[in-house]
């Protein structure tokens, strides 16, 4: 018998999926303590998960929760870094101390057996780390000569220079997390023992843990080796400032040798938390977000002028960017930029087809269980529903929130996320070569590549 | 410690026109990753059109007979099903997981571009898709600090008209060269029934799957058994050793070494050898040189999974004042401990241990099982193959690690290519 190919095949019914079930607790010292159990693999993955991050950071010592969080493992007690590293990778674990601009994170992920001596190690790299003098130092010239290797990316160079034209310099995300060279070298070891007495405290920390544990298991370490880190001083979180919009400007960051040109738009786009935050992300995927979006389906396979374009909303505490990105033929830069206005002024003009919305929403839900997958996605949903202080439903409710959003309320954000009148746009690349490209989008400046 | 078992069931069977079919059913999460590999890569090209098994790979995402332009991805994104495909040395994959209730619409799109792609295969697309493959090219390799690295030393690794002696991607000017001509005749000889792996892993009823499978690629018909690839052999020489200026800051030495193929207890012995000396920050090479003498910023060593020749390549990048000469005599020091003594048993543990968590982790994931198990039944016959690491971790000896480094990490079985800063390569004599 021959198949009927004209047609896509009718779909079966629908497995049911939720988001997995987790189980709190919290301590009389305010900590929190979560459990995602899924006993498949002999596997655990722990997270303390500690809310205020590089956005809290001033902007004399940019790149000190950054520095901070890499140091806690890097001696605690007695132990030296080298005794850290040995106890973890002899179990075969891996042990995460880091920071981004909304948290710091450590963390362990191992086989089951090992998680309570790791649980215990955590507690003391995160509660008494002895932050050596030398290896600050170490840390400190990796990370400049880090900077300096990233200053030779032209994606990390375009993605520099649009958050500072849309934030501002002295914005807490006017620049990376990493800091620059000028205040990495500003950080001294009082800045960073003052950094842990201010920052880490339990009221503001989630104590996660998904596999092969259960929250009694869970409970039970952490009252062992948890009970006694006591709260002093219970702070609140100071709300990240608001950035004024400034008017639209192109800067070309000159490399006359480059291969190619790489492109930033940025604006600000919506905190995490936002009311609209699920309509602004259908927004985002529809525009730029997945490959069939608009832009891709535009540049790259109806152009042919990028091996990729795509949107990216940040959501963070604060209103993170919103920014599009792609790397060019130097040649169609000025196509490329004058493409992805006229998509935005189109979307912001007219709303998005009902089938659009329709798809991007299957698209959200339908990629959702792949998400969950790993005990790894598990556990960055739920500190996820911590950092930014949402409802603990939030994904177990996620199918019929996105079923409500409509075209209109996309296109409501639309307007407000996709105004290109204030955008800041940067291109790397030969800026001879460049400007007459992009002279007619708007006033051009051209900086050195070299900082 | 004893290893975790883990009880997923394998089916295999044949269909008549050839095609493999593997079925690892696992009902925990609803979904399905379809993962088909055909077993064509860059090594099938030759010199003058090396890039064309990539370019080809995008062509697949353009549309056949029954499926639009476009379509592809489209079909699969509005039920939020999650797509790529990827070309390698000796294999190209494509693949999908989508909701289970979607196993079909998978089915029916990867069936219909297996057996139907020549119809709607027009100069317009291949010319589109080009544009596009150059602009990766620069995005990827041209336009990337290092980026040329890699093939320098696989250019040196192996001697000229060795398949694996030319870049994945293709040079400029063959991208350039490839006619419509060329591409199709790829089509014709490789993407037949009989010369690929489909692999599905997930949430599905086996005899339901199997009807299906039947019903959408039993009726393709099989094509010719391609001739295997001859490669010329590995002679003995020397050392080689080259120095590649570049736009960066840091230096970075490339080091590859020529072992035996995936697939041989040689080549599992030096993902053992290669996880102990490298992987961690207790690990001897980052101890020493990012901690103890901290001359370098990252240290990383692996084997590579090819089928006719394996590979250790190992990266080492400096500090911006690293002499790159100190640090490869730095790497030197430790290669040459593990040629002379066996591993202390406690860097040994730590890298069977480290290894089996990896193990372990990637496992969680359905695309990534679907992945293993079509490599294991492509590159070793057998799907259920993808197990033998654990084996080989539990029952590889120190002294079988010194054989093997002895043999193969020596100095005059490497290619070295050194990456310097523009700025300072003048200034060194």
């Amino acid at each position: 018998m021959t198949v009927d190919r004209s047609r896509r095949p009718a779909a079966a019914p629908v497995e049911p999926f939720s988001f997995p079930a987790f189980e709190s607790h919290t301590m009389s010292n305010g900590l929190e303590v979560q459990a995602a159990t899924d006993r498949r693999f002999p596997l655990v993955q722990l997270g303390f998960v500690i809310r205020g991050g590089a956005d809290l950071d001033s902007s004399e010592r940019r790149g000190l929760s950054a520095l901070g969080a890499g140091l806690l493992d890097e001696g605690t007690g007695d132990a030296t870094a080298q005794d850290i590293a040995e106890f973890v990778e002899r179990r075969g674990a891996e042990l995460v101390s880091a920071g981004d601009w909304d948290g710091i994170y450590v963390g362990a992920s191992s086989l089951a057996p090992h998680a309570e001596a790791l649980l215990d190690l955590l507690s003391r790299i995160l509660r008494s780390p002895s932050f050596p003098g030398a290896e600050l130092e170490r840390l400190r010239s990796m990370r400049l000569a880090d900077l300096a290797n990233r200053a030779t990316q032209p994606a990390f160079v375009a993605a520099r220079h649009a958050v500072e034209m849309t934030y501002g310099a002295d914005h807490p995300y006017g620049d990376t997390f990493l800091g620059t060279s000028e205040t990495v070298n500003a950080i001294t070891l009082d800045d960073v023992h003052s950094w842990h007495a201010d920052r880490l405290h339990p009221d503001r920390t989630l104590l996660v843990a998904a596999g092969d544990v259960d929250l009694a298991q869970l409970a039970s370490w952490a009252e062992a080796h948890l009970a006694d880190w006591r709260e002093e001083a219970k702070i609140e979180l100071p709300p990240v400032p608001s950035a004024p919009t400034r008017s639209r400007v192109i800067r070309i960051v000159d490399r006359p040798d480059a291969a190619q040109t790489e492109l930033r738009l940025a604006r600000q786009g919506s905190p995490r938390a936002a009311a609209d935050y699920l309509e602004a992300r259908v927004l985002s995927l529809l525009f730029g977000g997945k490959f069939t979006s608009r832009l891709n389906l535009n540049l790259r396979e109806r152009l042919g002028i990028t091996y990729g374009v795509n949107s990216r909303l940040s959501g963070r505490r604060g209103a993170g960017p919103f920014t599009v990105g792609c790397a060019v033929d130097t040649g169609a830069a000025g196509t490329a930029v004058g493409e992805i206005l006229s998509e935005m002024d189109a979307l912001a003009e007219a709303a998005p087809t009902e089938e659009e919305v329709e798809d991007t929403k299957n698209y959200l839900l339908g990629t959702f269980p792949y998400e969950l997958q790993t005990l790894d996605g598990v556990v960055e949903h739920l500190e996820e529903l911590v950092l930014y202080d949402l409802p603990r439903d939030t994904f177990h409710r996620l199918p019929e929130q996105v079923a409500r959003i409509t075209p209109e309320a996309v296109h409501a954000v639309a307007r407000r996320l996709l105004e290109t009148r204030d955008i800041a746009i940067v291109a790397v690349g030969p800026a001879a070569e460049l400007e007459p490209f992009l002279a007619p989008h708007g006033p051009t400046e051209t900086v050195s590549s070299r900082p | 410690m004893s290893h975790p078992t883990f009880d997923f069931p394998i089916e295999r069977h044949r269909l008549a026109n050839g095609l493999d079919v593997v079925l690892q059913p696992d009902s925990r999460l609803p979904l399905v990753a379809v993962n088909l590999w055909y077993h064509v890569g860059s090594k099938n090209e030759r010199p003058g059109k090396t890039g064309l098994a990539h370019l080809f790979e995008h062509m697949l995402f353009q549309g056949s007979a029954h499926v639009g332009t476009n379509d592809h991805f489209t079909h699969l994104q509005r039920v939020g099903g999650v797509a790529n495909g990827s070309t390698w040395y000796d294999r190209t994959n494509y693949y999908e997981t989508v909701p289970a209730h979607e196993l079909e619409l998978a089915l029916w799109l990867e069936s219909d571009r297996m057996g139907f792609l020549l119809e709607t295969l027009t100069a317009e697309k291949l010319e589109n898709q080009r544009e596009v493959v150059m602009n990766e090219r620069r995005q990827r390799i041209d336009n990337q600090p290092y980026g040329l690295a890699f093939e320098h030393l696989f250019e040196r690794l192996f001697p000229p008209l060795h398949p694996y002696s030319w870049p994945v991607i293709g040079t400029m000017d063959d991208i350039a060269a490839i006619e419509l001509e060329d591409v199709s005749d790829f089509f014709s000889t490789y993407y037949r029934p009989n010369n690929a792996v489909l692999t599905l892993a997930g949430h599905f009823e086996p005899a339901a799957a199997r009807a299906l499978v039947q019903r959408y690629f039993g009726e393709l018909a099989a094509g010719q058994k391609a001739g295997a690839i001859v490669a010329p052999p590995l002679e003995e020489r020397g050392e080689i050793r080259t120095v590649l200026p570049d736009e960066v800051e840091l230096p970075r030495v490339y080091a590859a070494y020529r072992i035996p193929p995936f697939g041989t207890r040689e080549w599992l012995i030096a993902d053992v050898l290669t996880t102990a000396l490298s992987s961690g920050k207790s690990s001897p090479l980052h101890r020493d040189l990012v901690y103890e003498r901290q001359i370098a910023q990252n240290v990383s060593a692996g084997a590579l999974p090819t089928e006719i020749d394996g590979s250790v390549l190992l990266t080492a990048t400096g500090r911006p004042d690293t002499d790159p000469e100190a640090l490869l005599a730095a790497v030197d020091e430790h290669l040459e401990a593990a040629r002379e003594r066996p591993l202390p048993p406690e860097a040994f543990e730590r890298s069977r241990n480290r290894l089996l968590t990896a193990y372990t982790d990637q496992l969680q994931s359905v695309e990534t099982r679907a992945d293993l198990l079509s490599q294991s039944a492509t590159f070793l016959g057998d799907p259920a193959r993808y197990t033998d690491r654990l084996e080989a971790y539990a029952s590889i000896e120190a002294a079988e690690v010194v054989s093997f480094a002895t043999a193969a990490l020596a100095p005059e079985n490497r290619a070295v290519v050194t990456v310097v800063p523009k700025s300072a390569a003048g200034s060194t004599p």
